[in-house]
């Protein structure tokens, strides 16, 4: 307990397989529709949402170690990665996103990836 | 008597850690470093007439968890049952900064409390647990020796 520190948020893991990057990313807390993920310049962009308004039930705070706020990461795939070939998913608070090494050609999204 | 055991002095220290290491850290820390206490962060709110606990738990699912009472510590304990679907996605770590093993915390909540008493939900990796507040056993009166 004394070497209590604040720490970042969103901790996350980066595998590599034959074909794909696995990231997981440590997001507890945030519900599906505050999680937004897109492709810009090369690099993938995570950010996450609180809405402080909507947190009911507050009373008085004891303790606070939990990270509040929102946040964003970004991490860099390569101009070759469109956002189409990323598989998005939340499960228990984590968010796990798949990269593949050889992304097909296909025209460029607009939209951000659907996290399912 | 009845706060959770975090009350303890180590409230004060962590305080005034933070706040003067805190410039340090800005400069020092990397998105690497675990830190003190990176699992099981918790916010603890009084909420008039029970405490509501939320705990970081994310990557378990419902079923790795576990919170028991026992002489007035509340325990709750993550662990992974489920490897088996991990194993075939497991791959090279190119970076590895998340906590995926056992790991435990204990709040002392009073005696008073059942175990029937605690509420607890499990959403998006959070747990959420609410602790009735039980009024202390009555204090046992000192009896003093009458002096004649």
């Amino acid at each position: 307990m004394r070497n209590m520190k604040k720490h970042y948020p969103m901790k996350s893991d980066v595998r590599e397989k034959d074909d794909r990057y696995i990231v997981d990313i440590d997001l507890p807390g945030f519900s599906k529709d505050a999680i937004k993920a897109y492709i810009s310049d090369g690099y993938l962009v995570v950010s996450a949402f609180r809405d402080q308004e909507k947190e009911k039930k507050t009373g008085k705070t004891i303790y606070r170690e939990r990270y509040s706020g929102s946040c964003q990461r970004s991490f860099y795939v390569g101009d070759s990665v469109r956002q189409e070939d990323i598989r998005a998913v939340y499960r228990h608070g984590v968010l796990k996103l798949t990269i593949p090494k050889h992304p097909t050609q296909k025209a460029i999204a607009e939209s951000s990836i659907e996290i399912s | 008597m009845l706060v959770p055991s975090i009350f303890s002095n180590n409230f004060v220290d962590s305080f005034f850690n933070d706040t003067f290491d805190s410039m340090f850290d800005d400069m020092l820390r990397t998105p690497f470093s675990s830190g003190g206490l990176a699992a099981m962060s918790t916010d603890v709110q009084d909420l008039g007439d029970s405490y509501q606990l939320e705990m970081e738990l994310p990557g378990y699912a419902k079923e790795d968890l576990k919170a028991d009472l026992k002489d007035g510590y509340l325990t709750i304990t993550a662990q992974h049952n489920s490897e088996k679907d991990e194993k075939d996605e497991k791959g090279k770590f190119v970076r590895r900064e998340r906590y995926t093993g056992h790991c435990q915390r204990s709040f002392y909540v009073g005696e008073g409390v059942k175990q029937e008493d605690i509420k607890a939900s499990f959403e998006n990796g959070v747990l959420k647990l609410l602790v009735p507040k039980k009024d202390a056993p009555a204090v046992e009166e000192k009896k003093y020796i009458a002096i004649e």
